[in-house]
């Protein structure tokens, strides 16, 4: 397999740092415990904090939508597997997801934790 | 503030998994305890945390009551998202694996029912998804430029 080029470092926008506060706001007692639990695991993977993690999600899926757009998929639908654990990353890619016309699918397979999270308006 | 449109995102509870893609991955799940009794398989890290399930407890009849629970419906069926030809009605398709069924299933599941063109989008510094690459050599799949520590592969038409 073809190693990938890193084409692009992320870039944070006003909005996403609207999209931080948003989710900051919005913690539950519960998520806030389990964030405690996966720290260790889980920041490592994008970044150390939703303040790392969101712009990275964000700016992908928005390049991402750029690029199906130029291809002439006209409206993306963008799916998000396992996005109902309440934790950070899943968060992170909810609130990326904002902006666009997306589904998200949360993943009791994994989790099964029942997910309330601050997207459900 | 209000920075979500009301019905730009849709919430769907349940498993990620079609029946048939769960009962195959669940089979090779057990096939791997049989051969390493001792050894778990790569879980992400977050599933015993998460459900309740104790890793260190492979006894078939534990684990696959919590496995059959969690699996109890499809939200790929529920939420409508599997269109008249069968493949996923979704352009980009992202996942944050942690899922102790993931090398088991996942990427065969992907590979049959992603629609040709769409975009399967995984973490990079992963080892749920190394170790699925590694196994799968994403077969169906080009790999695309990778986009802020997220491997990007394109089905293949």
């Amino acid at each position: 397999m073809d190693t990938p080029v890193e084409i692009s470092e992320y870039s944070v926008e006003p909005k996403v740092q609207q999209l931080i506060s948003f989710i900051r706001e919005r913690e539950l007692p519960e998520q806030k415990d389990k964030m405690s639990s996966f720290l260790g695991y889980w920041y490592p993977v994008y970044g150390e904090s939703p303040e790392h993690e969101v712009p990275l999600v964000y700016d992908a899926f928005k390049k991402l939508h750029n690029r199906l757009e130029i291809e002439g998929v006209s409206n993306p639908k963008f799916i998000d597997l396992g996005a109902g654990q309440g934790i950070v990353g899943d968060i992170a890619s909810a609130v990326a997801f904002e902006s666009f016309n997306i589904e998200l699918d949360p993943d009791k397979t994994a989790a099964g934790v029942e997910y309330t999270g601050p997207w459900r308006i | 503030m209000n920075v979500i449109p009301k019905g730009s995102v849709r919430h769907q509870a349940g498993s990620y998994y079609l029946p048939e893609f769960y009962k195959e991955g669940k089979n090779r799940l057990f096939k791997y305890y049989k051969i390493n009794p001792t050894t778990q398989p790569n879980s992400g890290g977050l599933l015993a945390v998460a459900s309740g399930l104790d890793l260190q407890d492979s006894r078939y009849e534990t684990v696959t009551a919590k496995l059959d629970a969690l699996n109890r419906t499809s939200a790929l069926i529920e939420g409508h998202l599997i269109g008249s030809d069968g493949l996923l009605l979704g352009d980009v398709v992202y996942c944050y694996p942690s899922d102790i069924l993931f090398g088991f299933a996942f990427i065969d599941q992907m590979r049959k029912i992603m629609k040709p063109g769409s975009l399967l989008v995984l973490p990079k510094e992963n080892s749920q998804v190394a170790e699925a690459i590694k196994t799968y050599q994403m077969e169906g799949f080009t790999p695309q430029p990778t986009i802020n520590k997220m491997l990007v592969f394109k089905k293949e038409i």
